[in-house]
């Protein structure tokens, strides 16, 4: 078994140094990634250390070399020019696929995207959904949609009622147990989210704004320690939920059958054709013996309220 | 495939070995161990299915009898629908033809 | 090292102990597109990470054989009413004989091969049942060359399945210095289960695959190449491996034959190669410092890459094809779903 400390008690210069030479892995839930950076050290400490620092303090990380993993994520220049001449960046999960760069400054971002991609298309050990994961005492909620569908600000509504954060970006099942698997990184948010969660739950949550994004501005709202520490508990699911946020919208909770929550879940699925039987059993199985609602919502606390009838046996 | 379906003697079948089937209410999922593909039937493609489940059986048979099995006259399931959908599974591999196979009522564990 | 990473991945050496070697092996093996058959062969006798890795290749390569037995029964049916077999060749032909060259394999196209008076016939049919030609090559310019000069069509991709099949006529493509006798090869191949496509002989498939690492000069994964031909190697039986230079011989692929046969010898220390059978210095040159992952690698497959090419067109065609070739942009795929 590997050292690994929150990444709270590692220096910056054992992660800078780590990050250069290709040694330093994040190990959370099920994964451990390996993160390269390959930019000079003033670099890696102005535009991709402090996002680590923020969103992933009680993460553990491993500095030392020979680190098995799952798989690793390069961050790095597009090409030789752009390593200093405005310089770019882009997320390399080590297999092909069209790189969008970006600039520099928005790493955090690069991040973030070649962690989403090296999870939704590398891993088969478990059934991946786009979606998100809260869980409470009794069970999980899986809150499927895309991203930016409203369904980041949810989850940040949840957590902020006391639900676990498992994670945002992605639904991860094992396949032997159908138990939703915890992933908790930092939930992503864009454009008026990210004031609707300063909101209610602090500035102080919340990493500073990237505005100008090809997708506007994203801010993320950190997983919390609580959350971290949880991170290799699994939870059972109990209740899925599909939402969309529509401004003015009068709140609408609707039970979906269990044939089309499965049809809205197949194609929702990074890998679902690659696991084959497997995924079509957890597929089954969520249709069988979980409920799912689709809820319309002009606001937080609509959609709140809502799940709250849902859970308490009010809408049929 | 043979456009006079409800003529044709050929002979037809599902292997069980092949496919998972769930069912809810008016919908099915089969999962076609073959292909890796998942299939939404109806309960039109689920009769025809149903009724091939390690059985072989010449197609017109199975179309002949398709009304009756779901309950509807001809008016309400036209015979142009049951064809679309006779070959619709067809194309998936859910069901096949067995070339040059004896017309016997056999049930068989394929 | 790196033939020790070889005989590591075919489990004729045990792995590394320490944890940085075996990093780098996995690496290596990752790299060179092997990991599902070194998973192949160590699944359930490791533990923690290294098992989920295992796990997780087998289960990616899993998919890709159950899309290819699939795709060639899916070929059969389109084929059906023409009186065209035609032969699958290469990992198609692995996966749907069951060698223990397909376990653990990664695999993605079809290639399959008919006779050259059957090539159109053949698109016609699969046409006729959703394959269209590949849009990456559906540019004139493309197009044009592979009908005069490649020893296949463009290659097609199914229009509802988006997956890839490459129909060929001949096993090099017509400029080919070194061109096996393929008409030979297709008279000895015998049927698959099913009775409606056919595989080379087990000799072939060896030949085959030793002409399609040696001579078009790509090597562009050394180790998937060599490790393919070692389990192609252990599949013939002693008389086979007798009968296999003279058959060599017989269609034209003494040279590729020699040459793999020299690297299995080298690299898995298989008693295989007669004295008399010499490689050339510079081919055994090159290949040894690709595959050792030297310093001069980049010159090593410098020579193969211009060899190759070299091989496979008259020069004078070659040079113009270059140029023309960096200019033509190929359409990005939309990444914005993956940014949130």
């Amino acid at each position: 078994m590997p050292d690994y400390y929150p990444l709270s008690e590692i220096s910056d210069r054992h992660i800078i140094d780590s990050l250069t030479a290709d040694r330093l892995s994040m190990h959370l839930g099920p994964f451990v990634i390996g993160l390269q950076a390959r930019y000079n050290q003033h670099s890696i400490k102005t535009h991709i250390l402090p996002h680590l620092r923020r969103c992933y303090k009680t993460v553990n990380f491993s500095t030392q070399a020979g680190v098995l993993t799952d798989s690793q994520v390069s961050l790095r220049a597009p090409n030789i020019l752009r390593q200093f001449i405005r310089p770019q960046i882009i997320p390399d999960p080590g297999f092909e696929f069209p790189a969008l760069p970006l600039p520099l400054h928005m790493a955090p971002l690069a991040l973030e995207m070649g962690l989403n991609l090296t999870i939704a298309l590398q891993m088969f050990r478990f059934l991946i959904i786009h979606g998100g994961v809260v869980a409470g005492d009794d069970g999980g909620i899986i809150i499927s949609a895309e991203s930016g569908g409203g369904k980041s600000s949810l989850t940040a509504a949840l957590m902020q009622q006391g639900y676990r954060l498992l994670s945002d970006e992605f639904t991860i099942i094992d396949p032997e147990t159908c138990e939703l698997v915890a992933y908790p990184r930092p939930v992503s948010l864009k454009n008026e989210s990210i004031d609707a969660v300063k909101s209610f739950a602090g500035e102080h949550t919340i990493s500073p704004v990237l505005t100008n994004t090809p997708k506007g501005s994203i801010a993320y709202r950190y997983a919390r320690p609580s959350d971290i520490d949880q991170h290799q508990i699994r939870a059972k699911p109990k209740l899925i939920i599909f939402p969309t946020f529509k401004s003015k919208a009068l709140p609408k909770a609707k039970l979906v059958e269990s044939a089309d929550a499965i049809v809205r879940l197949i194609p929702s699925s990074t890998n679902y054709q690659a696991l084959g039987e497997a995924g079509y059993k957890v597929m089954m199985h969520l249709g069988t013996h979980i409920k799912a609602y689709e809820i319309t919502y002009g606001s937080t606390e609509a959609s709140l309220q809502l799940i709250h009838d849902i859970l308490a046996g009010q809408i049929e | 495939m043979n456009q006079s379906l409800e003529q044709n003697d050929a002979i037809w079948i599902a292997a069980s070995k092949d496919m998972l089937i769930n069912h809810f209410g008016e919908v099915s999922f089969a999962f076609h161990r073959i292909s890796g593909d998942t299939h939404m039937l109806n309960f039109l493609s689920r009769s025809i299915l149903d009724r091939l489940i390690d059985t072989p059986t010449p197609a017109h048979e199975i179309v002949d009898k398709t009304p009756e099995h779901v309950g509807l006259t001809w008016n309400d399931c036209p015979l142009p629908v049951v064809l679309k959908t006779f070959k619709e599974l067809s194309d998936t591999g859910l069901i096949k033809e067995i070339p040059d196979a004896i017309n016997t009522r056999t049930r068989v564990r394929a | 090292m790196n033939q020790q990473y070889l005989q590591m991945i075919v489990g004729l050496k045990p792995l590394p102990s320490e944890p940085a070697a075996l990093k780098s092996l996995i690496e290596y093996a990752k790299k060179q597109h092997v990991l599902g058959q070194m998973a192949h062969v160590w699944r359930d006798k490791g533990s923690g990470k290294l098992e989920e890795i295992f796990a997780n290749a087998i289960i990616q390569t899993a998919a890709d054989h159950r899309q290819m037995i699939y795709e060639r029964n899916r070929v059969e049916v389109a084929l059906q009413g023409s009186d065209i077999t035609p032969i699958i060749l290469k990992g198609g032909a692995y996966v749907n004989l069951e060698l223990r060259a397909s376990m653990g394999r990664r695999v993605s196209d079809l290639d399959i091969l008919v006779p050259y008076n059957r090539i159109k016939t053949t698109a016609k049919y699969l046409e006729k049942a959703g394959w269209e030609t590949d849009a990456s090559v559906n540019n004139n310019y493309d197009k044009a060359f592979y009908r005069k000069w490649s020893h296949e069509l463009p290659p097609m991709r199914h229009k509802s399945r988006g997956t890839i099949l490459d129909i060929h006529h001949r096993l090099e493509s017509h400029a080919a210095k070194i061109s096996l006798n393929h008409e030979k090869m297709m008279a000895d191949a015998s049927m698959l289960d099913g009775g409606r496509s056919k595989t080379f002989t087990a000799i072939d498939l060896f030949i085959h695959s030793a002409s399609h690492a040696f001579s078009d000069g790509e090597f562009a994964t050394p180790a998937r190449s060599l490790i393919e031909l070692y389990y192609l190697y252990q599949n013939l039986n002693p008389e086979q491996r007798r009968a296999l230079i003279s058959r060599a011989i017989d269609v034209g692929g003494l040279y590729p034959v020699q040459i793999s046969l020299w690297a299995l010898a080298r690299y898995f220390g298989l008693e295989c190669l007669k004295s008399d059978q010499k490689v050339g210095l510079l081919v055994g040159f090159a290949i040894r410092v690709v595959v050792d992952d030297s310093r001069l690698k980049n010159l090593g497959l410098f020579m193969l890459y211009v060899r190759g090419h070299y091989m496979r067109m008259p020069l004078k065609y070659l040079i113009p094809h270059f140029v023309r070739k960096l200019f033509i942009r190929q359409k990005k795929p939309h990444v914005l779903e993956f940014l949130k």
